[in-house]
């Protein structure tokens, strides 16, 4: 816990009821929807720059090393503090301040959820792309500190590819404000991108300013299956080749089939091994000649049976499989981990087998789901977390699995982030020279190592 | 000058290393003087003459096309200017995951040639397709078609660079998702050659259009001319441009579409029947003008109007173009006028967006007095010794 005194310069910056510091209420902001655990200092809940700017000034002051935290969904550890530090919520910083149609831009403050920011469009038949699983309570700050994806991101891309312009408190107390929502046409370095994606540890995002992309009231939705994985992967890369862009490309193996199907009794064939959900929006027409053309690949790739949703209920009954996927898995064991390995497209079935190989080979029970349109598969490996052996088996497969990616050309996160989870992994990915570089780009901003600090960079 | 031209000659062939800048001076203009011109083959080579550099202080200025190189850098006299053009090759090409590795020196056009033969394309396109990658992605380059592609940098997967200290960097890769470590291809991405070289990019591309149609429009006057664009933007359009240009005092209205056939044949039948459009014929050959303007799109019509008043109140003849998906407007004055000047600021202060005149920035968003020290706390850690660069004007205030 910390000092009195920093305690009580705290209380005065954001008030006494958003300070926590007592035993209990730290060890709830222990953990986020990692396996990692860290209790901070302090909890402050700033609801303006300004008083982040404050909370930053005193940690300096003192020291004291600083972690933002939006919902504290983060998967890799990114949102939990070090060394008892100070976590800033950013939770009560979260106004909607501007949507704007004709420019199709939301300008938001860090603490809105990503729901919040669809609802505020929807009226205006707009959408904010980015649709993480968890979205409901996801923060438009943690997001974009995480860039992060969602099933949309076959068609539509990841936040990066939503961003125009953020505010951002420096470690040193600037505020400064990157990009612009009219075209850029002077000589300047646009600094938006580096924060997205860099976890908290370059700076603390206060305002965002965000695109939203129209809403396709057409949509149509299908499923299908196979009796091999090549057949599938064969499929999507007819699918893709040809120019057809799906909202959403999911693809699940044989064992997340089969658990899905013990867990819901659809009736699904159970030696079948691979799922395909599609689902295809924009203009009438353009549904209509897509939906034909991935109807072609289906045949052309001995897909074994296919089911289109006639209206909304049915959409939600194709839908229910893939959402309810971790379910239905974490009934076979008490643990999981899941990484969200990235290939490219055209290898995700070679991915896919290696990967379900990978984890035969160690004994351990590996579901998969892959956003197929993207290359990005999800192996889940499910484990009791009691036995010794169980714990080791799955330690190795991950390993193995994130070697395999990197030998087969991918990333090791596609969507999670590196966090703390993927740190050891990251010297394999890339040469010392790049990580040179990039420690050099975190220590422009943070030369003393105190904002998120042990996260992203080895 | 013979010493480093001995030294460059250790690390590079002969022939690749030219001092009869005179010949080059045509493209650049007298004010840019460097000492010598170097044609690397290769990244290691580059790497090789950047250790040069940063052992000798000498600053290294990288070329692509040289068509926006002024935009960048300001005068200098000495130094090394290294051309990209020997790295053209094309070095993943992967249609299966619609990826393209290519060496920075390759132009737009030739990218766009090799990929024809697949039937995909890289989106952005400039009105020069002779530019070379490297240089598109180092200034983030957007062509007419912003509004339906957006930048550069949504299309930048990877980069590989030579940085400031001579040092080859792989950054990103080559999947369509990617968050490992800190982007810092998207640094390096529109930083106009100060933070390092860049040496091949792998770019995202798509399966070209099955339809694009253009469009025009003759309108009479400016108000007729926001009141269509008005309607136009309530209309549910494949739209990948709408620009407008003046011609014997009225303004032509052009529109391009682009998507799937069927949809795009009904959509172009009710701009047809509804507005009166027909098709283009001819596509204007584009010109600068003397003072540019950035709007949002919610004010840009607002900027217009504003424009055209000043211009009818001060009674000096005044030629609009634009694009209106870009949000742009570009003017050309007949009679420089500083009061004028003075009022054409004052509209697009209050509408927030920025203005060149004459090639000087006027107007533009305030970023925070702490923008500009940052970038240069970036730039004094990558680039100790000042080599790459060092008049970069992405670094100025």
């Amino acid at each position: 816990m910390l000092d009195k005194k920093i305690i009580k310069e705290l209380t005065q910056i954001v008030g006494k009821e958003n300070v926590l510091n007592t035993e209990i209420t730290l060890a709830t902001y222990s953990y986020d929807a990692s396996p990692f655990f860290s209790k901070p200092g302090a909890v402050v809940f700033p609801s303006s720059t300004e008083e982040v700017v404050k909370v930053v000034k005193v940690a300096n002051k003192y020291g004291i090393p600083l972690t933002p935290r939006g919902a504290g969904t983060c998967l890799s550890g990114g949102a939990i503090t070090s060394d008892e530090g100070i976590m800033i919520s950013l939770t009560r910083f979260n106004r909607i301040l501007e949507v704007n149609p004709v420019d199709k831009v939301a300008v938001v403050e860090p603490g809105v959820t990503n729901l919040q920011v669809q609802l505020a469009a929807r009226p205006y038949g707009l959408m904010f792309a980015p649709d993480p699983g968890s979205q409901n309570v996801a923060t438009i700050g943690g997001n974009i500190a995480e860039n992060a994806g969602g099933m949309r991101g076959v068609k539509y891309g990841c936040t990066k590819e939503h961003l125009l312009g953020l505010e951002v408190v420096l470690p040193s107390g600037d505020v400064i404000r990157t990009g612009s929502v009219h075209s850029e046409i002077t000589t300047g370095i646009d600094l938006t991108y580096l924060f997205c994606g860099s976890e908290g540890t370059l700076g603390i995002i206060t305002k965002a300013w965000l695109v939203l992309s129209d809403l396709n009231e057409t949509v149509q939705t299908m499923t299908t299956t196979f009796s091999s994985i090549e057949d599938a992967g064969d499929c999507v890369a007819e699918i893709i080749a040809k120019g057809v862009v799906p909202t959403a490309m999911e693809i699940m193996d044989n064992t997340v089939i089969k658990a899905v199907d013990d867990y819901l009794n659809l009736g699904f064939p159970r030696d079948a091994q691979a799922l395909l959900l599609l689902e295809i929006d924009g203009f009438p027409k353009d549904v209509e000649v897509q939906v034909a053309t991935i109807l072609d690949a289906f045949k052309n790739n001995n897909a074994l049976s296919y089911k289109i949703a006639q209206n909304e209920q049915e959409r939600q009954e194709l839908w229910i499989a893939r959402r309810s996927v971790n379910g239905a898995l974490g009934r076979l064991k008490p643990s999981n981990i899941v990484h969200d390995i990235v290939v490219p497209r055209d290898l995700l079935a070679t991915m896919l087998k290696r990967s379900a190989e990978i984890a035969k080979k160690y004994g351990v029970i590996n579901g998969q789901v892959a956003h197929a349109g993207d290359g990005n598969i999800h192996p889940t490996l499910y484990y009791d977390h009691r036995i010794p052996q169980e714990v080791e088996g799955v330690e190795k497969a991950c390993d193995e699995i994130i070697k395999e990616t990197i030998a087969l050309g991918g990333s090791i996160s596609g969507e999670h982030g590196i966090g703390l989870e993927k740190l050891k992994y990251v010297p394999l990915a890339f040469t010392q020279s790049s990580l040179n570089y990039m420690k050099k780009i975190k220590e422009s901003f943070d030369l003393a190592n105190k904002f998120n600090p042990g996260k992203l960079l080895p | 000058m013979t010493n480093l031209k001995t030294l460059l000659a250790k690390v590079t062939k002969e022939e690749n290393i030219k001092t009869d800048i005179q010949v080059w001076q045509g493209a650049l203009g007298k004010d840019y003087k460097p000492d010598i011109l170097v044609f690397p083959e290769s990244a290691e080579e580059i790497a090789k003459i950047i250790k040069i550099a940063n052992q000798n202080k000498i600053p290294v200025y990288p070329l692509g096309s040289g068509l926006n190189f002024k935009q960048g850098v300001a005068p200098f006299k000495g130094g090394i200017l290294l051309s990209t053009s020997k790295l053209r090759k094309i070095v993943e090409y992967r249609p299966g995951n619609m990826s393209i590795e290519v060496e920075s020196g390759l132009t737009l056009e030739e990218l766009a040639q090799f990929l024809s033969k697949d039937n995909l394309f890289f989106p952005i396109q400039m009105d020069n397709s002779k530019c070379t990658l490297g240089g598109l992605v180092a200034r983030n380059g957007y062509g007419k078609n912003k509004y339906m592609y957006r930048t550069t940098r949504n299309y930048v997967m990877g980069v590989e660079f030579v940085s400031p200290e001579g040092e080859i960097v792989q950054v990103g890769g080559r999947t369509v998702k990617n968050v490992s470590s800190l982007d810092i291809s998207q640094l390096l991405t529109g930083s106009w050659g100060a933070l390092g070289i860049i040496t091949k990019i792998t770019l995202r591309v798509k399966p070209i259009p099955e339809a694009k149609v253009t469009l025009e429009l003759k309108v009479d006057n400016i108000n007729n001319l926001c009141n269509i664009t008005n309607a136009i933007f309530n209309e549910k359009l494949s739209l990948a441009s709408l620009t407008f240009y003046e011609k014997e005092k009225q303004y032509i209205l052009q529109l391009d579409l682009e998507g799937f056939k069927d949809t795009i044949e009904l959509q172009m039948k009710n701009l047809q029947e509804k507005y009166k459009f027909r098709f283009s014929e001819l596509l204007k050959e584009k010109s600068n003008f003397t003072h540019k303007i950035s709007l949002t799109l919610d004010k840009y019509l607002e900027g217009i109007i504003g424009l055209a008043k000043i211009a009818e109140d001060e009674q000096i003849p005044v030629i609009f173009q634009g694009n209106i998906t870009s949000g742009i407007i570009e003017i050309e004055i007949a009679k420089e006028n500083e009061a004028l000047l003075k009022k054409i600021a004052l509209i697009v202060q209050e509408l927030g967006g920025t203005l060149i005149s004459q090639g000087q920035v006027i107007i533009q968003p305030d970023r925070g007095k702490g923008y500009l020290n940052i970038l240069k706390i970036i730039k004094n850690t990558v680039d100790p010794k000042n080599i790459l660069v060092p008049q970069s004007l992405a670094l100025k205030e």
